[in-house]
């Protein structure tokens, strides 16, 4: 266990008869860059501020660099958090903000010279060096969250934690800071904790993604293995965009299901014939102007455009619409027929239960 | 197209004032400015001016010379001076001492978890509704039993009690940004750390307009002085000025000039701070 940087034993979080966060159990190795996704609600943050100590878990034990950190202060207990709302302390300039957790400890406190230059060290990896002397309300969204950051990466903590860090910044800076954490993810090898409902910045920058809803872990594995092998209904669901397609079906025995009047070919066993099922297709997945494969027919009844390519809907005559990626665009298509074929391994199959098969 | 030209030619709003709207406020704060101002230049005049030739009609706003026996008999005849450093000291310990209190006292209040918190919240709410004339008699006789009567600590320690301004400076250091005192716990604050380097510096409006309100509420307080003290040397402006009126003669004169001059410290202490009163930009901190 004490090679771990961060682990969780039967964690639990409950407010009165609520219950946040149930029996939560993870380790995060050293180096590693864990995503925690899922949408608001879903107890993320609050295991993020379990580890960071601002709240105590219900039940379970917390271990932080193999020392059990359930009853140690915060400031003991050696992680750095960068808040969705940086935090940033308004009455200091950037120099004092970053320089803060060096002067806090009377003890451990580096001499001036010390302290001036692991500041310049920090702002300079998040490239704010020419900023130190301004106060935080003169600081645009995206140097506030370097500035956070850099107050984050001074104190050299054995493990990061991020809270939504860059749901507050406009779409094209959240790009460039999400590459930019990335290289400093891999730049100072620490183990981070990032909690986010993006699911695009979850795959872009984790190294694994633990997938949470109501409080229970859905999943936990690569991007590759949550998007290519989703654990059930609600990660298929939750990852990927546009959104998977959930088709009810049953099983028409051995690898093949009934969807409709459509039979379709699967890679994994269905199960006997007639077992209920409900099966995923991926728009993304579907091929048009292809002849082999398990082909669906269906007019196209709607189609959007979104630049490179465009989401068409297919009524194919079954229980649910079909929405499919297409690429190119041409308006004309809609009331046109078309023939969609996804390859037997690209079809998923949910127990009644909505766990994968 | 089409939509531009009907954003262009529509009227806007104008926030601008219009000129009927500023001569209105003109005259309605020209109207309250003398009548808030027409006592104070009564007072004025009426100091530099000798008693017996107040009553001239009309009146004689502007002596034709101005008198100084008012002010010579004030500082000469009577413990005017050693009433306004009373006051002073008073007023600056009681501040002081309330800024301390008030400002740890709140902190807990709205920072910390302990046993009773809320009763004492409540507490304190239901202490702000006691009128302070009514706390007059029991006062006197603790304080008695004390042995403080006529001291200095007979004013200083019941004004340390009232609840209001821990109530004020609470709902100021509620309104700060959780986040930041995690932050700073995290950063390896103490909790003595976070009050005094992250919460006092953020509150500092609220502290300053504690202040005044405390050294004004103790400037001007009258009833408490009259009762708790009895010697002429430890007493203080407001009941020292009213014990110069006489049985049968009052010298409107010489009680002009000390209302007069015991208006300017707390004038001063006004034009010196009125600058915090403007509230501190706290948009740096949290992103809205």
């Amino acid at each position: 266990m004490t090679n771990h940087a961060i682990h969780f034993e039967q964690v639990s979080k409950s407010y009165g008869s609520f219950d946040v966060v149930e029996n939560f159990e993870l380790s995060v190795q050293p180096g590693e860059f864990l995503v925690l996704l899922g949408p608001s609600g879903c107890g993320k943050s609050t295991i993020l501020k379990m580890v960071s100590g601002i709240e105590a878990p219900s039940s379970g034990e917390i271990h932080v660099n193999g020392k059990m950190v359930n009853y140690t202060l915060p400031r003991n207990r050696d992680v750095a958090m960068v808040f969705q709302n940086y935090a940033l302390y308004p009455h200091k300039s950037v120099f004092e903000n970053i320089a803060y957790p060096l002067l806090t400890r009377r003890a451990s406190r580096p001499s001036k010279a010390e302290t001036e230059q692991r500041v310049r060290e920090a702002a300079d990896i998040v490239e704010i060096t020419s900023q130190l002397d301004k106060y935080p309300d003169a600081l645009s969204g995206g140097q506030r969250q370097r500035v956070a950051l850099a107050r984050a990466i001074v104190r050299d903590p054995a493990v990061f934690l991020m809270d939504e860090p860059l749901s507050n910044l406009d779409a094209q800076l959240r790009d460039t800071m999400r590459q930019q954490l990335i290289a400093l993810h891999r730049r100072l090898g620490k183990a981070t904790i990032y909690v986010t409902h993006d699911q695009l910045e979850a795959m872009t920058m984790a190294s694994r993604i633990v997938v949470m809803n109501e409080g229970k872990v859905q999943q936990s594995g690569t991007p590759e293995e949550v998007f290519q092998r989703p654990a059930n209904l609600f990660v298929a669901g939750f990852i990927g965009h546009p959104r998977m397609n959930f088709l009810t079906a049953h099983s028409a025995g051995g690898n093949s299901v009934q969807v409709g009047k459509v039979t379709l070919r699967t890679q994994a066993d269905a199960g006997p014939a007639g077992r209920p099922l409900t099966i995923g297709l991926r728009p993304t997945d579907g091929q048009y102007d292809r002849a082999e494969g398990n082909a669906i027919s269906g007019r196209i009844i709607q189609s959007e455009f979104t630049g490179a390519d465009a989401i068409q809907t297919l009524d194919f005559g079954g229980p649910s619409l079909l929405r499919i990626r297409k690429q190119g665009h041409r308006k004309d298509e809609i009331g046109t027929d078309a023939t969609v074929t996804f390859h037997p391994k690209d079809i998923h199959l949910f127990d009644e239960n909505g766990a994968r098969i | 197209m089409s939509l531009r030209r009907s954003f262009t030619n529509r009227p806007i709003a104008s926030l601008q004032p219009t000129g009927a709207m500023m001569l209105t406020a003109y005259v309605v704060l020209c109207f309250a400015s003398i009548v808030s101002l027409t006592p104070f230049l009564y007072i004025l005049s009426t100091s530099i001016k000798e008693t017996n030739s107040l009553f001239t009609y009309p009146p004689d706003w502007i002596p034709a010379s101005i008198y100084w026996g008012n002010f010579q008999k004030l500082f000469g005849e009577t413990n005017f001076a050693r009433w306004t450093l009373n006051t002073l000291f008073i007023g600056i310990a009681i501040t002081l001492l309330k800024l301390i209190i008030d400002a740890m006292a709140a902190f807990a209040l709205a920072k910390l978890e302990f046993f009773g918190k809320n009763l004492i919240s409540v507490a304190l709410l239901l202490a702000v509704a006691v009128p302070v004339a009514a706390l007059v008699v029991p006062l006197f006789f603790i304080i008695r039993s004390m042995g403080l009567l006529n001291s200095y600590w007979a004013l200083i320690l019941p004004a340390l009690t009232n609840p209001l301004g821990i109530l004020m400076l609470r709902s100021f250091i509620v309104s700060l940004p959780a986040d930041l005192d995690h932050s700073a716990r995290l950063d390896g604050a103490s909790e003595w750390q976070v009050f005094s380097q992250m919460t006092l510096p953020l509150i500092r409006p609220g502290l300053v307009v504690h202040a005044i309100f405390t050294f004004m509420l103790q400037y001007t307080s009258f009833l408490w002085p009259l009762v708790a003290i009895q010697s002429d040397k430890k007493q203080v402006l407001t009941v020292g000025i009213s014990s110069l009126k006489s049985n049968f003669v009052v010298d409107w004169g010489l009680i002009s000039a000390a209302s007069l001059l015991a208006t300017i410290p707390i004038t001063l202490l006004f034009l010196a701070l009125q600058k915090y009163f403007l509230s501190q930009n706290m948009s740096g901190a949290i992103k809205g």
